[in-house]
């Protein structure tokens, strides 16, 4: 199986329908359990026990304030209790596609003479964790 | 109640190239994020014309 590069025709990135691939500098979809500390005193190693899941994702944008673009797609979604889809299509291969809030947002960041960037970490927010499919 | 929307940012919206309409049936929500955002323009139908008043030749009898 030939290893995978992330790069132009390999993934895409919509945020809320929005495609934001061509502004996305890096992506983090990790899926992700609690686990909890069940060690009892006859243990001689840590004991876990996994519970709920607890997916997330972390993109990093490089900002743009055109219509339609990066803060106009991102600004009315933070702080809102309504689930938006954040969907990362590995072409070809598959789809994860997740209902998302966006707790932060940061519209401008960055130090002088440097391209300012965005770093989003959404939180799921209807219970189901990253659904995975096929990608068309 | 499907509604027709055209991409109107420089972003793809739901796979459509800017410039393309669409139809589909949004979430109030999502429309409303899109529509303040730029991405989409809601597509008006334009009004039906009536019967026995556009002239022979005209536009809308063409096709």
């Amino acid at each position: 199986m030939a290893k995978f590069l992330i790069g132009k025709g390999s993934v895409e990135i919509s945020v809320n329908g929005v495609d934001l691939t061509d502004h996305t500098q890096n992506v983090d979809n990790p899926k992700q359990a609690d686990q909890h500390d069940v060690t009892a005193f006859d243990a001689t190693a840590h004991e876990f026990l996994l519970g709920l899941s607890n997916d997330g994702c972390t993109l990093n944008f490089w900002q743009d304030f055109e219509p339609a673009s990066v803060d106009a797609t991102l600004g009315p979604l933070q702080g809102s209790n309504t689930p938006f889809p954040v969907v990362i299509d590995v072409i070809g291969e598959k789809t994860y596609t997740m209902q998302c809030l966006l707790p932060n947002y940061t519209p401008l960041s960055g130090a002088a003479g440097e391209p300012s960037a965005t770093q989003c970490e959404f939180v799921c927010g209807d219970g189901n964790g990253w659904v995975e499919g096929v990608s068309s | 109640m499907p509604q027709r929307y055209r991409v109107s940012g420089t972003s793809k919206v739901f796979g459509f190239e800017p410039g393309k309409t669409f139809e589909r049936e949004l979430d109030p929500v999502q429309e409303e994020r899109l529509l303040q955002g730029g991405a989409i323009k809601k597509v008006r139908p334009r009004p039906a014309k009536k019967s026995g008043r556009s002239k022979a030749g005209s536009a809308d009898n063409k096709e």
